[in-house]
């Protein structure tokens, strides 16, 4: 049985029909990159995955927690977001806490941890992105790898079987991208799922499988071999939907 | 409770009241135009310092926006004629009216010229333009219209706050109340009807205020 | 006619000029609590406590002070409580300050990024874990200074209370004034009072404005 799988979702924003009819079913254990252009709904559908966007109809289902229409209730949403780990193009740190405590924070607020403890968990996770040193700088007192770092952090402190990335190195520059971008392959090996949404190429090499994604609908949806052959069907993109190559 | 509420007095008091909203009205209007004039010299002088008005003006919107307005409003009632400047009390309502708005305004449109965005001064600046030319075709119009809101809001403060010159025996709207209930003897129900009339004459500003927003300083050229 | 002193004008505002300063802090302290409470319900997720906050803060935003010190006064009269100016005054300053407070505060609340919303949704918090611990302390550095500044309003409102008959500063001062036949001087001492009172809180607002600013 798939790990995540979506059915008929479909999603309007006012007139606009921004998910047609998505049905999606992702492995354990897989790298999936969807790629496509700005508007085309490929964010639209990572964050209907965890409920940060709601759905017009269709089904979701993540390891057993399901999400349907009308049916994101306060229980059935945090068990699937305690599943499913989020990080974002913009890093959204909480800036009043360090962070440190921005990885303790959900450990203790939602399950209850004693704060000793969390404390520990907070440090061997921070230790895991290599910012171990960084546990009482706050997020402007870092660089935006460092705070991408800290947000992955806090993305797997809950110990989610999946992890999101929505435009996740989109602030970076190539080489911190690099960096951000073995981090998921280091989480990848230690057997979590990820799906990144992107529209850079050499984040896109990087991964098992690519969907590209067009007016909210999947246009193709293939296994990647190498490197090399992620590059071929990148370059089988349509027109408009070009890729941004780092220099 | 045995206290049965009679709003019957109204049919008889409604010509006086009508009088009342239109002298507030008045009172705004004329108080809004000036003291938003006022604000506009006033952020110019400070914004380039001008002397000396940039330093009149900076004592000057200290000392009204850190006092209140009816004591503002006694001290130019009251006061005044003292000094051998006898004002009748609608003269010391709008001067009062004008001076508090023109202190608030000139601060707020001084942060909307000082918003403006140094590479359109540069611009300008490079085409030759002189101070005026820059100030009345780069800068006023954008900065208004940012500050608009914040002009809005300051404008229906200030005609709220202006029920107090029924202090000094000026016609308004609150002053018609205080006659109505000395003669009716129905004190709440008659401030709570003013009350209201207040209520929709603010929205009815904020309206207006809107509409010439939209008409006067955000026009843009038709396509 | 009794004679007044310099001295004697001057003991007498300080005077009112406490009350005044009493009168500013209790309308502040239970404005602020009593706004902290519609805050709450105009953020909040049931619909009909928001619809009252609403109407809380529209009415009070959108009418004066004085009309709402005079229906507070006669209203409460009809009820056959004696309201004496004092309890009036502090009850409708309250309620006046509680609702620009809120709505203050309710702009704090809205300027924090929407991407903390989410970051903290995405780590399964609930609405109020959300608000207590990610989105409330972040609104609150931003909401310094402005609340500082409508402390200087708070100030200046009292003096409206003069007119129901309390006898603060202005009321003090007008008493004063119609027995000394000195109404330049003692309304200039009045404005004085205010100006001691108002301009340093609203100097300290602008700092606190400006060090916000640099921060970002």
């Amino acid at each position: 049985m798939p790990l995540v799988s979506t059915n008929r979702l479909h999603k309007f924003f006012g007139k606009n029909h921004v998910l047609r009819g998505i049905k999606l079913d992702v492995e354990e254990g897989e790298v999936v990159t969807i790629v496509g252009r700005s508007g085309s709904g490929k964010s639209t559908l990572l964050r209907t995955l965890n409920g940060l966007e709601s759905i017009d109809d269709g089904i979701i289902e993540v390891d057993g927690a399901k999400l349907e229409v009308d049916c994101a209730d306060a229980a059935s949403l945090r068990a699937l977001r305690l599943k499913v780990g989020m990080v974002f193009q913009q890093f959204n740190l909480f800036p009043h806490l360090s962070a440190g405590q921005n990885v303790m924070l959900a450990p203790q607020v939602v399950k209850g941890t004693a704060k000793s403890e969390t404390e520990d968990i907070a440090r061997r996770m921070l230790e895991r992105v290599g910012l171990a040193e960084k546990f009482d700088a706050f997020p402007d007192q870092l660089s935006g790898g460092q705070q991408q770092r800290v947000a992955v952090a806090r993305a797997i402190v809950n110990d989610p079987v999946i992890i999101l990335g929505d435009e996740p190195t989109g602030n970076l520059d190539s080489r911190t991208a690099e960096e951000i971008m073995a981090l998921f392959q280091d989480l990848n090996s230690a057997g979590k799922t990820v799906i990144l949404v992107t529209h850079e190429q050499d984040i896109a090499e990087h991964c098992k499988r690519i969907i590209r994604f067009r007016d909210g609908h999947i246009i193709s949806d293939e296994k990647v071999a190498s490197p090399a052959d992620a590059r071929q069907i990148l370059a089988k993109m349509p027109a408009g939907d070009e890729m941004v190559t780092h220099v | 409770m045995a206290y049965q509420f009679d709003f019957t007095f109204i049919p008889d008091y409604a010509g006086m009241l009508a009088q009342g909203v239109a002298y507030t009205v008045g009172l705004t209007v004329v108080g809004g135009t000036l003291g938003i004039g006022i604000g506009i010299g006033g952020a110019i002088s400070r914004l380039w310092n001008v002397r000396p008005f940039g330093e009149l003006y900076r004592y000057y919107v200290e000392l009204f926006r850190n006092t209140p307005f009816l004591v503002q409003l006694f001290l130019i009632f009251f006061g005044l004629p003292s000094l051998g400047i006898k004002l009748e009390a609608w003269q010391a309502a709008i001067l009062a009216m004008v001076l508090n708005l023109g202190a608030y305004s000139t601060e707020i449109i001084r942060a909307g010229l000082q918003a403006t965005p140094r590479g359109q001064l540069e611009a300008a600046d490079s085409l030759a333009f002189t101070r005026w030319q820059i100030f009345l075709h780069v800068m006023l119009r954008p900065a208004l219209r940012k500050v608009w809101p914040a002009l809005s809001s300051q404008v229906v403060i200030t005609m709220l706050g202006s029920s107090v010159c029924s202090q000094i025996s000026t016609e308004e709207l609150t002053f018609v109340a205080n006659f109505i209930q000395s003669r009716n003897f129905r004190a709440f129900e008659t401030y709570f009807l003013t009350t209201g009339m207040y209520f929709a004459l603010a929205l009815l500003i904020r309206q207006t205020m809107h509409l010439i927003g939209r008409y006067l300083i955000v026009r843009r050229p038709s396509r | 006619m009794m004679s007044f002193s310099l001295w004697d004008i001057v003991r007498n505002l300080l005077i009112g000029g406490a009350l005044t300063l009493l009168l500013s802090l209790v309308a502040f302290v239970l404005g602020g609590a009593t706004g902290m409470l519609v805050l709450l319900a105009r953020i909040g997720k049931w619909r009909a406590p928001r619809a009252l906050a609403q109407m809380h803060i529209e009415l009070f935003q959108g009418t004066p002070l004085l009309l709402q010190l005079f229906t507070l006064f006669f209203g409460l009269s009809l009820f056959g409580l004696d309201v004496p100016a004092w309890l009036a005054a502090g009850l409708g300053l309250t309620l006046f300050t509680s609702a620009f407070l809120a709505e203050i505060w309710r702009g704090c609340v809205e300027a924090v990024p929407r991407g903390q919303w989410e970051a903290s949704s995405c780590l399964a918090m609930t609405y109020w874990e959300q608000m207590r611990h990610v989105i409330l302390p972040q609104a609150m550095r931003l909401s310094i200074a402005p609340t500082v500044g409508f402390a200087v309003q708070v100030v200046k409102g009292t003096a409206v209370t003069s007119i129901i008959g309390f006898a603060e500063l202005t009321k003090t001062g007008s008493m004063i004034a119609n027995a000394t036949y000195q109404p330049f001087l003692v309304y200039s001492l009045v404005a004085l009072g205010y100006f001691i009172l108002c301009y340093p809180l609203s100097h300290y607002a602008q700092s606190l404005e400006r060090k916000l600013h640099a921060a970002r």
